[in-house]
């Protein structure tokens, strides 16, 4: 009896294994676009409210946003991940080509 | 037996595009786990220390102080989180350029979480071969219980990674009390269930595709790399030409190299690739095929290390040099930096003063007595013990304080005191830089010094 780890002799079916299939190339725009913009937005709350007190910035804010220093950081950061997925997607739509 | 295997497997591939990765035992398996437990123990137990009677981890966001065991951070102190940062860049590049993928294989999070959630996987599943039986099958009551306490336990495990994130900046014992009472807040409900979404999406779902299309360092490492770092790689010239052989019968095996093609370095591989292809950026060097590799040397009687951490100089038969110039330089600057962040730790001030001139009024002539400019001062005890203040101003002759000097600031606490400062007219003439010193009647070793400006009138309007 060989041991089934050394039994396969189908190649196809294990080499490459069962999945290892990859993302379609949409799927792959849109999950990194949303990834990356959220790491960016997250270390930019970081650095912003190391200086800024969300606090005092929703108070001289000229809308009603809320109390609290919780919404201030929460309304701030998906500002920023807004902000920065927006540029995403509009640096990747301008930059898409005709493919020939 | 092999012919149901192979059916399921094909019919796999044309349906499915999911990875399986197989278990594996060895020294870096067993490291990897190691690493696991070590990292997600601190995470998970991090939240629930005491010290000092308060919580020992807590970045206390709405009052705006970090607590890290006897260290208390404030907004002040942002110049020790910048280096931090920077620290922690360069420590990856130091460590990259040194052992390769070491953050990828053994401690990132999303490799962390991944090899838990698998594990919880195989608990509920099997291994690589039932899990994909399980999938090929229809539904029925052992599919569906097995499924079923799989994403049962995955969202438990999910939801707790959540309490415990948001446990880092809320007092997770409070943070406790308003879940089991329902009282628990808006923002408060909405990050346990965020992250515990992510936890889950991340290390149940998309695994390996995080590393393989949304990691921005997977893309980045290569340039870190040289010839003399570590790498996972599978040794060609040794290896080929690959062949299948019966262990019984070595005399099949004339002619073949030591790869037996038993493929089990891909079947374990976590991101579904081939070593033997070379080194490709989806490794995340977790070394599971060195495992699964020297079982089957260790099986066949052949030398250990046909897939190996290795240098490309060393397989090359030449010498690594782990001294090299980019080593010595990422350790300089390194430790240039790690040697700042524990000289400003150390020396970080006990109070801290920030001098806010008053804007209405630039100076104020009250006649014999000379000029009087007036400040907000803003003090900040970061002891834990109360604090009586004198402060003093020097930097022009004659200038005195004429409000109050002495103040008593709680601890950890911060206090804005109106003052007062007073030149006589022959010194205060146009712009002039002062120092307010701020000294402690109970602690001597307390002095701190903050620099603003004095104005009087320009010189040509006397």
């Amino acid at each position: 009896m060989v041991p089934t780890f050394m039994a396969t002799t189908d190649q196809d079916a294990v080499t490459r294994g069962p999945g290892a299939k990859a993302w379609p190339r949409e799927t792959q725009k849109r999950a990194v676009l949303v990834w990356i913009s959220f790491l960016v937005a997250a270390v930019m709350s970081l650095v912003f409210f190391g200086v800024f007190d969300p606090e005092s910035l929703l108070e001289t804010a000229a809308l009603e946003l809320g109390e609290g220093r919780e919404t201030g950081y929460a309304l701030m950061f998906f500002f920023f991940w807004l902000g920065t997925a927006v540029a995403g997607w509009l640096t990747l739509r301008l930059t898409r080509r005709q493919r020939p | 037996m092999d012919t149901a295997v192979k059916k399921v497997n094909e019919g796999l591939y044309r349906t499915e595009a999911k990875i399986y990765p197989r278990d594996v035992k060895g020294r870096y398996a067993s490291l990897r786990r190691l690493a696991m437990f070590v990292l997600l123990g601190i995470f998970y137990v991090g939240p629930f220390l005491r010290w000092d009677g308060r919580q020992a981890v807590l970045f206390d966001l709405p009052a705006r102080k970090f607590h890290i065991f006897s260290i208390t951070l404030w907004p002040q102190d942002f110049l020790l989180l910048a280096l931090l940062l920077i620290i922690a860049g360069v420590s990856l590049f130091f460590f990259t350029a040194l052992a390769g993928r070491l953050w990828c294989g053994y401690a990132c999070p999303q490799t962390v979480w991944t090899e838990a959630f698998v594990w919880i996987e195989r608990a509920f599943e099997g291994d690589r071969m039932k899990r994909m039986k399980l999938d090929r099958a229809p539904w029925s009551f052992n599919k569906i219980w097995r499924k079923t306490g799989k994403q049962v336990a995955w969202i438990a495990l999910a939801l707790f990674t959540g309490f415990c994130f948001v446990g880092y900046f809320t007092p997770v014992g409070e943070l406790y009390t308003q879940i089991v009472t329902g009282t628990i807040g808006g923002w408060a409900t909405f990050w346990v269930l965020f992250y515990g979404f992510a936890t889950y999406g991340n290390a149940g779902f998309m695994r390996e595709q995080v590393c393989k299309y949304m990691c921005p360092y997977a893309r980045f490492q290569s340039a870190m790399f040289d010839k003399d770092t570590l790498i996972v790689t599978y040794d060609q010239a040794r290896g080929e030409p690959r062949g299948g052989r019966s262990r019984k019968n070595p005399a099949a095996s004339k002619g073949l190299g030591d790869c037996t093609d038993c493929t089990l370095c891909v079947q374990v591989c976590p991101t579904g690739i081939d070593i033997r292809e070379g080194l490709q950026y989806e490794c995340i060097a977790c070394a599971a095929c060195v495992d699964a590799c020297n079982v089957v040397m260790d099986k066949m009687g052949y030398e250990r290390g046909l897939i190996r951490y290795t240098t490309e100089h060393a397989l090359e038969g030449r010498a690594t040099k782990v001294l090299r110039p980019r080593m010595f330089m990422y350790t300089a600057v390194l430790g240039a930096l790690v040697s700042l962040f524990v000289y400003s730790l150390i020396n970080k001030p006990a109070v801290i003063v920030d001098v806010i001139k008053d804007r209405n009024a630039l100076y104020r002539d009250i006649g014999l007595r000379g000029i009087e400019n007036t400040y907000t001062l803003h003090l900040i005890n970061k002891t834990n013990e109360r604090q009586q203040l004198v402060l003093s101003v020097e930097g022009l002759p004659g200038i005195e304080i004429t409000s109050e000097t002495t103040v008593t600031v709680e601890p950890e606490t911060s206090y804005k005191l109106p003052v007062a400062v007073t030149a006589p007219h022959e010194s205060a003439v146009g712009g002039q830089n002062i120092t307010f010193v701020v000294e402690s009647i109970n602690n001597d070793t307390i002095n701190t010094r903050e620099e603003s400006r004095f104005r009087g009138p320009d010189g040509n309007t006397l």
